[in-house]
């Protein structure tokens, strides 16, 4: 194998691309990714980047590898580290993965619902950015961040202090009270739905709205939040 | 009058060190004096909630000092007290994120702008302890009256003189009289005898704290809060101004025990 086939940097539309070859010893691949950032002298700091990695899996110390090399010695900002894409059966693997990276402690943190083909039926016809979802099951915590260029659907509560960040849509089959943020590219039809809709704070595309500071929200149904007119308006969508 | 910067600190965990970093940038504030409140707590903020303005964070202190914002831009002004701004800690980060030279230079640059600049201290002798203080003229340590916060803040006190910084300064929280007196509690002499440094203040336990935390609104501006008003005149005394360190008991006493230490009968 070629060494510069190891390791590429391409630029795409959102942003930068690390692709690392899936083959490679890891330490090749390191060697490789340090030697490419150090000859761009800096050019590179402060991008946000995703890294491909193909079929491989990563360790969480590799992954914190990767990070302190790319993150502290050359300051690019890891956006996502990404498997395979392709066909949907391969995208389960990847949502695995991320979930794996993070704590084993999120199992059954939920319970499943009780109709999920109502609440199918509910959130499709709004789904526009259909062709790329990550899907994760489980409570997402405080200090927590999904970060995914299309769109994100969790099934389960999404706790303060945490951060869902989408390139599309973000739907919630559970509590929102974190930060969301749909259309994070740029795109202001994107929406944000949730069973209990009560984020600290909503940002669709440019445009930011935060929750009122004195009434405790407890509203017990569906709610749809969208740009209208420049502003974050919220709507119950039954 | 030369800008301070302040950092409130304790070792363990849960004595309040972040209500008094609230307490005292409201009660700091309240006087007249531009203050910010820094969170150094990176990955587990909560100064933002007790001041209630968690909902207004878009850009925090690691931004900054990466860079990717403008420091003007992190800074969220207090709903209530004009004169009091929140540089809040980022949530999804940790504490390795920032480096002592860089709090140095932020510090730095925050006086600049501020009388006050209040940093909250994250539990801990660690990395985040470290990168806390660094920036700091001086400490506030706090402790409550038990003899595992006695021994964390001591621990503290000799790593700060270590640092060659000014002596620090106490504030004894969570005092209940009732417990003094029957004693079963630690009273301040007690504990000022083991620490051996200046006192600043006593603040007696106060069960609307809990509320006045979950509302995030500090007790400091409550006019009828005791705990509120030991802030406020914790405030005065970091402004030089003379303000007598009441024994709980007496600042529980109120209006009545007033006149009578006034008029000379008590």
């Amino acid at each position: 194998m070629q060494a510069e086939k190891i390791v590429e940097i391409k630029g795409t539309k959102s942003g930068l691309a690390i692709l690392i070859d899936q083959g490679a010893l890891f330490d090749v691949v390191l060697n490789q990714l340090d030697k490419k950032l150090a000859d761009s002298n800096n050019f590179f700091s402060g991008a946000e980047v995703d890294i491909y990695v193909g079929d491989r899996i990563l360790s969480s110390e590799e992954r914190k590898l990767l990070k302190d090399l790319v993150e502290r010695k050359y300051t690019l900002y890891i956006r996502e580290f990404i498997n395979k894409q392709g066909p949907i059966e391969e995208k389960a693997g990847e949502i695995k993965s991320s979930q794996r990276s993070i704590a084993r402690i999120e199992r059954n943190n939920m319970n499943p619902l009780k109709k999920p083909r109502t609440l199918a039926h509910l959130v499709d016809p709004i789904l526009k950015h259909e062709e790329d979802t990550l899907f994760l099951r489980r409570t997402i915590r405080s200090g927590q961040t999904i970060e995914y260029p299309g769109n994100i659907v969790i099934l389960g509560d999404v706790n303060p202090g945490s951060y869902l960040i989408a390139g599309g849509d973000i739907i919630v089959l559970g509590r929102l009270r974190g930060v969301a943020h749909a259309g994070a590219q740029g795109s202001e039809n994107a929406v944000v739905i949730a069973l209990q809709l009560n984020p600290s704070q909503l940002r669709i595309a440019q445009y930011i709205g935060r929750s009122p500071d004195n009434e405790i929200q407890d509203i017990q149904r569906a709610e749809k939040a969208y740009v209208k007119d420049g502003e974050v308006v919220i709507e119950s969508i039954l | 009058m030369e800008s301070k910067a302040i950092v409130v600190t304790s070792g363990k965990g849960g004595v309040g060190k972040t209500t008094t970093t609230a307490n005292l940038g409201v009660g700091l504030a309240l006087l007249g004096k531009k203050v910010v409140v820094v969170d150094a707590d990176i990955g587990l903020r909560n100064l933002d909630m007790i001041l209630g303005l968690e909902n207004r964070i878009v850009y925090d202190l690691v931004h900054v000092v990466e860079k990717r914002c403008k420091l003007s831009q992190a800074l969220i002004r207090d709903k209530n007290v004009k004169t009091l701004f929140l540089l809040p800690a980022a949530q999804t980060r940790d504490k390795d994120d920032v480096s002592p030279e860089q709090m140095i230079e932020l510090i730095e640059t925050l006086k600049k702008e501020f009388d006050y600049v209040l940093i909250d201290c994250p539990a801990g002798i660690e990395a985040g302890f470290r990168n806390a203080v660094v920036g700091a003229d001086f400490a506030i340590v706090v402790t409550t009256p038990e003899v595992s916060s006695v021994r964390d803040v001591d621990r503290v006190i000799g790593l700060l003189e270590a640092s060659e910084k000014s002596q620090p300064k106490l504030i004894i929280n969570r005092i209940k009289p009732d417990l003094v007196k029957r004693g079963d509690m630690m009273d301040a002499s007690a504990i000022l005898q083991i620490l051996a440094v200046e006192l600043l203040g006593i603040v007696p336990d106060d069960e609307n704290m809990v509320a006045y935390t979950n509302r995030g609104e500090p007790a400091a501006l409550s006019p009828r809060s005791p705990a509120g008003k030991a802030y406020r005149n914790i405030a005065m005394r970091l402004e030089g101004q003379k303000v007598d360190v009441l024994s709980p008991e007496e600042e529980k006493g109120g209006l009545l025990k007033g006149l009578k230490r006034l008029v000379g009968i008590d």
